[in-house]
């Protein structure tokens, strides 16, 4: 039994299996460095605040917890930059969730009880977003919610201490259908990945639109799942519909696929086509882009009129090499959004900044929002437009940018109480 | 639904059939002589593809170059394995085996995230191949025909190897009988390697296949493995020919089973591999554990 | 947890009754000694050794490896939550439902299941469980979809974090000395003896299938107990909890902790949760600090921390001049070559 742990070859295995692991861990901090360590200011000595975040860094959702970090990073260093906030400066600790809710609620307890953070920021994924929501709640610590964004966040399952800067599924689906309402189509269909995110935005859509346009009729609904790369025969099932039309929220590397095989097909020459294209997907896609197809994203920077964004724009390239995407733009609102409620109510105690929060009008990078205190959402733009390439950029962007407005799409505060009372689930 | 619709449809489960044979002939050829169910074989696939379209990245287009170097690479990452891992836990139970598989998926999938980043990335399909082709009056991508083409080449080219050339035989030999095939003076160990650099080898060439047409990102090595694992059940493990068939079955379940009943896409494979197993419990192909 | 291992192994009874009463002391003090986050860590990790221990029943000592048991714990974690969300029953009725209700569903799943034998029925197990898996996650006016049921409400005693802690420690252990007691019974000896030859056991007039079936459901009820747990600890469900991945855990904490022990699994839970929680504070990359010790457990230690344990205490043993005595660890842990199928 014991000769066979002593064989040279095992004692070797051990050796490189624990290089591996200190390898591992070595790169780890250098990797997590930025965001950890260099943002913090423990060491000097002075009084800090804490920050947590942990987001869904593994797997398909990766790149939008990236770039979340990226831009709380870089809101907590221009924070930092300037003093700290109540002379505080800013300790921002990120964790990993791996895009399961199980790990949201454990990594949130912990960094809420044992490094006693001040505020959270939220992660990607609407299921881990619910679960660190839930946390939060309970442990009455303020929630900043940037990327995740299905509806029952704020509104079926929303609280005093959870706030939302990012359009949520039914604020992006209405603002949709505001715009897509003046267009001629008569037949819609519908293909989104299947999780809660795809089929609550696609509902508000459809409910808005039907409302808008009751001539409108929807021929059928697709729902690959999340991740899948194989579109061939969704691709084909639609075009045996012959719609006029078809809505889709799709995004991020499973909209490359889509776009990508559904160009063989001859699909975007048959039927109109709108779907999430970022920036990040159309800088992907590159010269794959289908010219003219319809994109919506909720903070394409270089549609955003506001004066902040350009020179923030700017930092951000100096920072981390890269134009900003959606997601950084937001999660820096977020971080400042909570900033702002601090510094207003002059306390890091929670029910004192989710007051001074309720009703506040906070200056955005996107420009002033307004923050509901019915469900504590920003009445955030979505943004539109059809896709083109141009000079100005290395990749193709929304020629006729329009945007609709949150107050115009959002849920109307009856419904809250209602929704409050009796929850979707 | 008209014949026009049928044969669109099957000619677009048939090019994930394509996909979908390649990985399932390196998980049941590995199977078969190995006696490892290899997990790890998503993630073969995962690096296949990020070393291949990075290579077209890099050389601006050169998906030729991608198509060659790309799985050499990754038989080579799988030479390392069968080596240093796999290579030492043969006499092992199979869970052992399959812990080791398991544990290199999560190490793999978080060193391409080390390397690579969270950034997915996309290649075009290689010019001579960006045309459509008209079938029934309707436009199809020509490129889903040279997925479905280079299947079969692999499907021949597999098929010589095992019963045109001595290394064929030899593994033919570690199938049917391992021991025996020590006995006779070959060098067993040698052998599994080669074999395992095989399975490596097409899994690599899959993923450079598959990247033109879709997006090359974290979370494909799992996404996709689980799908060939299913195919290579429902043929039986370690039948090349169940191989194939099971391919093409999960191919077009899933190509007209969406029409019917979207809502149960996700299903789809495990039904079919669920009904499989209880009208055959060795899979359509399979033999009986030995 | 470790302490209860120990004292299985350690052959006197004095000694077994003198660790067993530290180990309830030590779970009697815990509240006191930690904060409520590392509690709550505990609570995890006490559902997940039930989880494993019931599994184990099936992978240990019946030798069904099963790779779809996120099934059953799923089952009763959404029993648990459906029954208060739609009925607005109290879950500790919906614990005791969660118990009846994975009993009544692995009686057919695994009837269908077995009729497969070893690699086979795992694939079969896997496929079943997938299919369950999917009704849940797209059933949304039922279960809520993907997303599941949030904001369980427990019983007021229950509320505060002891108080749940204690709630699942009693139950977990009472579930897990049942096992023990059905382990330690005629029933479990004529599965050890299917485990170790199929043939020779139906040969002196075992019911093979049937014992397989009865154990199957046995560790599936226990499963979906754990499962309702999980939903008094997290106060949500969520389709993860049936998908495959989610079955890879008592599998994994099974082989970590050693499938040849009755508490190897629990151990095994404990050390994973434990892992997890503290590789996620240091490095974003913990999947792979985690696969890499796995790696090293598979081709060093692939009996797991039991093998371990009975290989220190082997050593200690002889510096203290005394015989080497086979413990019912090694007893019952048949050699590798043997295994070989």
């Amino acid at each position: 039994m014991n000769s066979e742990h002593r064989r040279p070859l095992a004692t070797i295995a051990v050796v490189a299996v624990g290089i591996l692991i200190l390898g591992s861990l070595l790169s780890a901090c250098q990797s997590s460095a930025p965001s950890s360590q260099s943002a913090g200011a423990s060491k000097q000595g002075g009084e800090t605040v804490k920050l947590g975040m942990a987001t869904d860094l593994s797997g398909s959702a990766a790149l939008l917890g990236v770039a979340g970090v990226n831009g709380v990073t870089l809101a907590v260093e221009d924070l930092n930059a300037a003093g700290g906030v109540l002379g505080k400066k800013i300790e921002l600790i990120v964790r990993n969730t791996e895009g399961r809710p199980e790990a949201g609620t454990r990594e949130v307890r912990d960094l809420i009880q044992r490094e006693k953070v001040a505020a959270l920021m939220g992660p990607v994924s609407s299921a881990v977003g619910l679960a660190e929501s839930a946390v939060a709640k309970e442990n009455k610590v303020p929630i900043f919610l940037h990327t995740s964004n299905t509806e029952r966040l704020t509104v079926d399952l929303g609280h005093p201490y959870v706030f939302s800067v990012v359009p949520n599924t039914g604020i992006e689906g209405r603002a949709q259908a505001i715009d897509m309402a003046k267009l001629p189509y008569k037949t819609y269909y519908i293909i989104g990945p299947d999780y809660e995110f795809g089929h609550l935005q696609a509902n508000a859509f459809k409910e808005k639109m039907k409302e808008l346009r009751p001539d409108v009729q929807f021929v059928g609904e697709q729902w690959p799942k999340l991740g899948e790369t194989n579109y061939q025969s969704f691709i084909t099932a639609i075009l045996a519909a012959k719609p006029e039309a078809v809505y889709s929220n799709l995004w991020g590397g499973d909209l490359v696929g889509f776009t990508k095989q559904a160009k063989g097909y001859g699909f975007f020459e048959k039927t109109f086509f709108t779907a999430l294209y970022d920036v990040e997907v159309l800088s992907t896609l590159g010269s794959d882009t289908p010219n003219g197809v319809r994109g919506f994203s909720r903070a394409p920077f270089y549609a955003i009129d506001n004066p902040k964004i350009g020179p923030w724009v700017q930092k951000y390239r100096n920072r981390f090499g890269i134009y900003p995407s959606d997601w950084p733009i937001m999660a820096y609102d977020a971080v400042n959004l909570w900033a702002a409620g601090v510094k207003k109510a002059n306390t890091f105690e929670a029910d004192a900044v989710v007051k001074a929060l309720e009703g506040y009008k906070f200056d955005s990078l996107r420009g002033p929002l307004n923050i509901r205190a019915a469900d504590h959402q920003g009445d955030v733009a979505s943004y539109m437009g059809e896709v083109g390439s141009t000079d100005k950029y290395p990749f193709p962007i929304y020629k006729s940018v329009r945007a609709v407005a949150g107050d115009k799409a959002w849920m109307p505060e009856g419904d809250i109480a209602k929704l409050r009372a009796n929850p979707r689930q | 639904m008209t014949p026009e619709t049928i044969l669109v449809q099957s000619l677009g489960g048939l090019a994930r059939a394509g996909v979908l044979f390649m990985l399932a002939a390196g998980l049941t050829l590995v199977f078969g002589a190995l006696r490892v169910i290899n997990f790890a074989h998503g993630s073969l696939y995962m690096v296949g593809a990020f070393v291949g379209a990075t290579i077209v990245l890099r050389t601006s287009g050169n998906f030729w170059l991608a198509l060659i170097a790309a799985p050499l690479v990754v038989a080579l990452l799988g030479g390392l394995i069968e080596v240093s891992v796999l290579r030492r836990i043969y006499r092992r139970e199979h869970l052992i085996q399959l812990l080791a598989t398991y544990s290199l998926v999560l190490i793999v999938g978080d060193l391409v995230r080390l390397i690579w980043g969270a950034q997915y990335l996309s290649i075009s399909v290689p010019n001579i191949f960006a045309e459509s082709v008209q079938v029934a009056g309707q436009p199809l991508p020509l490129y889903n025909l040279v997925i479905i083409t280079f299947a079969c080449v692999t499907a021949v080219a597999l098929w010589a190897l095992f019963y045109r050339t001595g290394l064929g035989r030899d593994i033919r030999g570690a199938v049917s009988d391992p021991e025996m095939l020590g006995l006779v003076g070959v060098n067993v160990p040698a052998l599994f390697t080669a074999v395992f650099m095989i399975g490596a080898f097409v899994a690599g060439l899959a993923g450079v296949i598959i990247a033109p047409s879709t997006s090359v990102g974290l979370g494909i090595d799992v996404e996709t493995v689980v799908e060939a694992f299913a195919v290579t059940v429902i043929g039986g493990l370690g039948s090349f020919v169940g191989a194939l068939i099971g391919a093409v079955i999960i191919g077009q379940v899933e190509a007209f089973g969406i029409m019917w009943v979207p809502r149960a896409a996700l299903a789809f494979v495990f039904l079919a591999m669920a009904i499989v197993l209880g009208l055959r419990p060795y899979g359509l192909f399979g033999e009986p554990e030995r | 947890m470790r302490t209860a291992l120990r004292s299985q192994t350690t052959a006197t009874p004095r000694s077994r009754i003198v660790l067993s009463a530290v180990a309830a002391l030590i779970a009697l003090a815990l509240p006191l000694l930690l904060q409520e986050s590392e509690l709550l860590l505990v609570v995890e990790m006490l559902v997940l050794a039930l989880w494993a221990v019931s599994y184990n029943l099936l992978l240990g000592y019946t030798g069904l490896v099963s790779f779809g048991h996120a099934a059953y714990y799923g089952v009763g974690a959404y029993t648990v939550a459906l029954l208060w969300s739609k009925y607005g029953i109290s879950p500790l009725i919906g614990l005791v439902a969660s118990a009846a209700v994975t009993a009544i569903i692995s009686f057919f799943t695994g009837l269908f299941c077995l009729r497969s034998v070893r690699l086979y029925f795992a694939l079969l197990t896997l496929a079943v469980s997938q299919v369950m898996f999917t009704i849940v996650f797209e059933w949304y006016d039922f279960t809520g979809g993907d997303n599941g049921i949030h904001g369980i409400e427990l019983p007021g005693f229950l509320s505060s974090a002891p108080n749940l802690y204690f709630f699942v420690l009693v139950v977990s252990v009472v579930c897990m000395l049942i096992i023990k007691a059905i382990v330690n019974s005629p029933f479990g000896g004529a599965l050890l003896c299917i485990r170790e030859n199929r043939q020779r056991a139906a040969f002196i007039g075992i019911d093979v299938k049937r014992y397989e079936l009865i154990a199957f459901i046995i560790s599936s009820t226990f499963s979906g107990i754990a499962g309702g747990l999980y939903a008094f600890y997290d106060r949500q469900v969520f389709a993860g909890l049936l998908n495959w991945t989610k079955s890879a855990e008592p599998v994994l904490v099974s082989l970590i902790g050693g499938m040849y022990s009755f508490f190897g699994p629990a151990v095994g839970a404990a050390l994973f949760i434990f892992l997890n929680a503290f590789l996620t504070r240091y490095t974003t990359y913990s999947a792979l600090a985690l696969g890499a010790l796995l790696l090293m457990l598979a081709l060093v230690f692939p009996g797991g921390l039991a093998e371990l344990a009975s290989l220190a205490r082997a050593r200690l043993l002889r510096r203290g001049q005394h015989e080497l005595e086979t413990d019912e660890t090694a007893a019952a842990q048949p050699t590798a070559s043997e295994r070989k199928p």
